[in-house]
C-alpha cells in the first residue's frame, strides 16, 4: 500500500480500523506519518472546538434556577435544543439539586483514594522568590517577611507576632498595572488543618488576617472573579 | 449595629441542627448571608465560609462527577464558595426570600465548580492522541487559537447545514457516531452513513491551508 485512503485514515482515527490495517501502518513509516498528520489536525480541532460555544456551567445553572433575564434565557434554550452535552449537564444538575441535602451523620471522608492529577490547571503555584528574612514561620517573636512569585504576580507576606497571635499582612502586586483590577476584590482563603479564614483583597491588592494561631500545615489560596487561583502551601514545620 | 459574631454563632447552631436533619426556620442564617453578600461585610462572609464549608464538602462528595474528577475535595470546596461569593456579592441577593433558596444556589455553585473542571478533563482526554510525540509538532500560537475563527472557516468549507451539524456534533460536542444518530435522526439513518460522511469532512478540513493555519498545525 502506497498511501492510506481517506476512509482508512478516518477509521484509524475513530478506532474502527481492523487489526491488519493497524499492523500495516505500524510497520510502515510513511503510512504512520500520514496518519500522524491527520491526527494532529483531529487533535487540534477537538482542542480548539470542544464545548467552544457552550454556556458556562454557571449560566446553565442560572437557567435551571430560572434566574436568567428573558433574552439570555431564550438564547440558552436555543443552544440546548442542539447541544446534547449541555442538556445532559442540566439534567445532572436537576438530579443533584433534588438529592437529599443532608443525610444525618454522613461521613466527611473522601469516598475514594485516587491519585491527584498533576498539574492542576486552574491554579498557579506561588513559589518563594527569596529566602525569608527570618526562617521561622511560627513560634517566633520576631516578624518575618516572605516574597512569592507566580507568572506576572508577586505576593508579599508579612507575619507579625504578638501575644494575641499572628497577624498576616499580604499584598499581591501584578507586573502589569492593567492586570491589577483583575485581582481587586479577589477572595483570600487561609486554611490550616481544620480551620479556615477568608478575607477580601482590597483595591491595593492588600489583605490581613488577625489573631491567628499558625500551625504546621498552611494553605493560602487567592481566587479572582475569573476563577484564577494562586496557591501556596506549607506542609512541614 | 448588628453583632456579627453573635449572629454567626446562632447561625452555626442552626446549621449544625440542619446537618443532623432537623429543619429550622430561624432567620439568623439568612441574615448572616445578607450581611455577607448584600452589605459585603467580610467578617460575616468569613463566618459563612466556616459554617457552610462542611455542608459544601458533603455536596462535593455527593456529586456524581466528583469521583471521576480525580481532584481534591478541598479544591472544589474552595472553588464553590468563591463562585458563590462572586456571583452574589453586592447584587442579586434581594431576589432571595428564604434560606432554602440561598442554599440551593450554593449547591448549584458546587455543581458548577465540578462541571467546569470536568469539561476541562474531557477536552484534554479527547485531544490526546496515541502517539504523544506527534503533539510536539503542534506549534501553539495563542493569538491564533480562536475557536470562532476556526468555526467560521469550517462553516465556509462545509456549506450544507447538515454537514455543519455533523461537524459540531463531532468536534464541539465530542459525540460518538451512535450518539449522533440518536441526536439527529432526521439527518442520519445509521452510523455507517456518518462514518462515510465524516471521512469526507475530515479530508476537506485537513486539506484546507487556512484552517490548518488557524489550528496552528503544520502539514507534516
Ligand atoms: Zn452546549
Amino acid at each position: 500500500m502506497k498511501n492510506l485512503s481517506d476512509q482508512q485514515i478516518s477509521a484509524l482515527i475513530d478506532g474502527t480500523a481492523d487489526a491488519a490495517l493497524k499492523a500495516q501502518v505500524a510497520a510502515n513509516a510513511h503510512l504512520q506519518a500520514q496518519l500522524d498528520a491527520a491526527q494532529r489536525v483531529e487533535a487540534a480541532l477537538h482542542r480548539l472546538l470542544y464545548r467552544w460555544d457552550c454556556p458556562t456551567p454557571d449560566a446553565l445553572g442560572e437557567y435551571q434556577l430560572q434566574r436568567l433575564p428573558a433574552a439570555q434565557r431564550e438564547a440558552l434554550a436555543r443552544h440546548l435544543a442542539h447541544c446534547r452535552r449541555c442538556r445532559d449537564e442540566v439534567a445532572l444538575l436537576a438530579d443533584f439539586l433534588a438529592t437529599d441535602d443532608a443525610p444525618p451523620r454522613l461521613a466527611l471522608e473522601s469516598p475514594r483514594g485516587l491519585p491527584l492529577l498533576p498539574p492542576r490547571w486552574d491554579e498557579m503555584v506561588l513559589r518563594p522568590s527569596m529566602a525569608p528574612y527570618d526562617s521561622a514561620w511560627r513560634g517566633a517573636d520576631d516578624d518575618s517577611s516572605y516574597v512569592f512569585e507566580a507568572p506576572g504576580l508577586t505576593l508579599f507576606l508579612e507575619d507579625h507576632h504578638n501575644e494575641e497571635g499572628h497577624r498576616i499582612e499580604g499584598q499581591l502586586v501584578t507586573e502589569e498595572t492593567s492586570d491589577q483590577p483583575r485581582w481587586s476584590g479577589a477572595l483570600v482563603e487561609l486554611r490550616q488543618d481544620e480551620s479556615v479564614r477568608t478575607a477580601p483583597l482590597d483595591e491595593f491588592g492588600e489583605f490581613t488576617f488577625d489573631n491567628l494561631a499558625l500551625s504546621d500545615s498552611v494553605t493560602l489560596r487567592i481566587t479572582n472573579r475569573d476563577g484564577e487561583t494562586l496557591v501556596w502551601s506549607r506542609d512541614s514545620g | 449595629m448588628t453583632d456579627i459574631s453573635a449572629l454567626a454563632a446562632r447561625c452555626a447552631e442552626e446549621q449544625s441542627r440542619y446537618a443532623e436533619g432537623i429543619n429550622v426556620h430561624s432567620h439568623d442564617c439568612f441574615d448572616l448571608f445578607r450581611h455577607a453578600l448584600q452589605e459585603q461585610n467580610s467578617a460575616a462572609f468569613n463566618a459563612i465560609y466556616r459554617t457552610y464549608e462542611p455542608q459544601v464538602r458533603r455536596w462535593v462528595y455527593q456529586h456524581s462527577h466528583y469521583p471521576a474528577a480525580q481532584e481534591e475535595a478541598d479544591h472544589f470546596v474552595q472553588q464553590s464558595l468563591t463562585k458563590f461569593y462572586f456571583a452574589l456579592r453586592g447584587r442579586d441577593f434581594d431576589r432571595f426570600e428564604h434560606i432554602s433558596q440561598v442554599m440551593q444556589y450554593l449547591k448549584l455553585c458546587v455543581h458548577s465548580a465540578i462541571m467546569q473542571y470536568w469539561r476541562k478533563t474531557q477536552s484534554r482526554r479527547m485531544h490526546q492522541v496515541d502517539d504523544e510525540s506527534s503533539l510536539l509538532n503542534v506549534a501553539v500560537s495563542p493569538n491564533l487559537l480562536t475557536p470562532l475563527a476556526a468555526w467560521e472557516r469550517i462553516a465556509t468549507l462545509l456549506p450544507e447545514a447538515r454537514d455543519q451539524r455533523l461537524a459540531h456534533a463531532a468536534f464541539a460536542q465530542g459525540l460518538k457516531p451512535s450518539e449522533i444518530v440518536e441526536e439527529f435522526p432526521d439527518d442520519w439513518e445509521d452510523v455507517q452513513q456518518i462514518y462515510s460522511k465524516l471521512y469526507r469532512i475530515r479530508r476537506v478540513l485537513r486539506d484546507d491551508e487556512e484552517l490548518r493555519t488557524i489550528l496552528s498545525v503544520s502539514e507534516r
